[in-house]
């Protein structure tokens, strides 16, 4: 990205001391059950969270995951390594995007977090999450981001915009989506119930469980991978640019 | 009666050798999807539009003509005093005005129209509505919309649905034929309506003017024929939605391939020795406006997450980001759990085969 008046600038390297202006408490928002594939995509939101949280001065920022407890220990295991609290909630609730982010939204206000980032790549569902998150709280939003730095105490992200990258600058609260990849990595250490993870159960947060059991969603057996020419067919073409000649 | 909603998004292209304003291809996949629904839910059809105040009296008549061949009941075009940007920065005040108003069953959106990320799935927070994904029209048992995932909305469910939708092959040949109709409605424009401008408060204005036919073989994704119909209601709000100045677009760029967020078809290095399939496999990435990986030519670590992987013989990158995987040319020992789609190998036999059942994709 090179804006005309910034041209030849380091762009989106952390610079410089923060300033009074500076985003504020930064949360990460991991999500509620762990990534589909791989930790690279959790890796790469915990670094750019703990990078930005560096620049800032204060080193301060909390990762917030909730679901069963083998996710939790695992969120718990990457955020320690790169230096981040982590705040857990406990539930065998498996909600939709608007319950997820009900009580995503009030650990972010119990942490005071001004700023918030989302992993949107671990789990697709997750994209939706940010902008579901950013309404509770009133915050501004912003998706696809695929770079991010801190500069002068405003966050300067860059954004997947189909055919094109913005560059954007956003000052005060806001969530932000990360589509940022960490290193690559074939194995991990199996995580451990840890002493760091700071756990909040939904009656500190001011939520009530059979509330946001009416934003449940029902269980799903998996499915089988379509496998005649047609059914790939059909799609594979929902993902077809669509043109007009 | 319930009011199903389509945003609309709007873009400039070069006719007759000047710029024009025209409505964004992926919307108008969504407009036509939105038509076969409303038919089915007795609904009314709205689009809108969100333009700069300043431009909108120019990109009237294209878009009335555009958005009615595509089977709009009523447009709607707000208009803001900035220029317009695909964020909800920029569009959400306004859009939150034209949603208050319409209160709508059923928003849409084009997939891959440019606000759709942004928009989407907050004005589904905002309505505290059931989100789809990429979802199409299915008319196997009743009409309704439904994602890959099974998601589906119905006429029967209570409370509001927000679904993007994707191109389906209905939608393609729709698409191809834009023109003809939007052409005919050119002609048919009241030269009233193309004198419009953005006025200080609410205006209806509605063409009586004579019914002329589409063409024929033209007909929406439930298989109903596609007329012009020139008695439709073009409402223009001037709005002053504000700008939320806590997000500022300051510069942009080209995206690398590991940016792209659509479609990656992947040729791996068993596909590349085989010169007949992978010439076949470009033609068809390049049909299908996909980014096409090939094994050497990309780091093998690049991290990839586009929403559909298409992986051609071996893989190239790490995939672990993709939403959906297709592998084609897979031997049964090598399914994998998590896969969307496989083909059987043969690799040629599997690539020809599919390209065949997409030859519908212009």
């Amino acid at each position: 990205v090179s804006p005309a008046s910034r041209k030849g600038a380091p762009l989106l390297r952390h610079q410089g001391a923060p300033p009074p202006g500076s985003p504020g408490p930064i949360a990460l928002w991991l999500g509620s059950s762990t990534p589909a594939r791989s930790v690279r995509w959790l890796d790469g939101a915990i670094a750019e969270t703990a990078a930005l949280a560096a620049a800032q001065g204060d080193g301060h920022a909390t990762a917030i995951a909730c679901g069963d407890e083998t996710w939790l220990y695992l969120a718990a295991d990457r955020a320690r390594r790169a230096g981040l609290a982590c705040v857990g909630l406990s539930t065998e609730q498996h909600l939709d995007y608007l319950g997820w982010a009900q009580i995503a939204a009030a650990v972010v206000k119990h942490v005071k977090a001004t700023l918030v980032l989302v992993d949107e790549v671990s789990r697709p569902e997750r994209a939706a999450e940010v902008a579901a998150i950013a309404e509770q709280l009133d915050y501004a939003q912003l998706t696809h981001v695929v770079k991010i730095a801190l500069n002068d105490g405003v966050v300067d992200a860059v954004r997947s915009a189909g055919s094109e990258l913005q560059l954007c600058r956003v000052r005060g609260t806001a969530v932000i989506g990360l589509r940022i990849a960490g290193e690559p990595i074939d194995e991990y250490p199996t995580p451990v119930p840890s002493s760091a993870l700071q756990r909040v159960d939904l009656a500190t947060l001011g939520l009530d469980a059979n509330i946001l059991a009416h934003r449940a969603l029902p269980p799903r057996s998996p499915r089988d991978p379509r496998k005649s020419v047609d059914r790939v067919a059909e799609l594979v073409a929902l993902y077809t640019a669509p043109r007009r000649l | 009666v319930a009011a199903v909603v389509v945003h609309i998004d709007v873009g400039r292209r070069a006719r007759d050798g000047r710029q024009e304003v025209c409505a964004d291809a992926s919307s108008l996949t969504a407009l036509s999807a939105a038509r076969a629904i409303a038919s089915s839910w007795g609904a009314t059809l709205h689009a809108v539009a969100i333009v700069a105040a300043d431009a909108a009296a120019a990109a009237l008549p294209t878009l009335r003509a555009e958005l009615t061949a595509a089977g709009a009941d009523r447009i709607l075009i707000a208009t803001v005093p900035h220029e317009p940007l695909p964020l909800w920065a920029s569009l959400g005040a306004a859009w939150q005005l034209v949603l208050d108003q319409i209160r709508p069953r059923l928003v849409l959106f084009g997939a891959d129209a440019p606000s759709a990320s942004e928009l989407a799935s907050r004005t589904g927070a905002r309505l505290g509505a059931r989100l789809l994904a990429r979802a199409r029209v299915s008319t196997s048992d009743q009409v309704e919309l439904r994602d890959p995932d099974g998601t589906n909305a119905r006429a029967s469910d209570s409370g509001a649905a927000v679904a993007t939708i994707g191109t389906d092959l209905a939608a393609a040949r729709f698409l191809a034929r834009i023109e003809e109709l939007a052409a005919l409605g050119r002609a048919h424009t009241n030269p009233d309506i193309a004198r419009t401008s953005a006025p200080a408060a609410v205006d209806v204005h509605a063409d009586t003017s004579p019914v002329p036919t589409g063409p024929d073989d033209l007909t929406d994704p439930n298989g109903t024929a596609l007329t012009f119909r020139p008695g439709i209601e073009v409402t223009v709000l001037a709005t002053k939605a504000p700008v939320d100045d806590r997000v500022e677009v300051v510069g942009t760029g080209s995206p690398e391939v590991r940016h792209a967020r659509r479609l990656v078809v992947a040729l791996g290095s068993d596909a590349l020795a085989d010169v007949a399939t992978a010439a076949a496999t470009r033609k068809l990435g390049a049909r299908l406006g996909a980014v096409v990986v090939e094994a050497g030519s990309v780091d093998e670590a690049i991290a990839l997450s586009p929403e559909l992987y298409l992986q051609v013989g071996a893989a190239v990158g790490d995939l672990a980001g993709a939403s959906s995987i297709v592998r084609l040319g897979v031997h049964p020992e090598d399914r994998r759990k998590g896969d969307d789609g496989a083909l059987p190998a043969p690799l040629a036999a599997a690539v020809s085969d599919l390209a065949r059942a997409l030859t519908e994709i212009p």
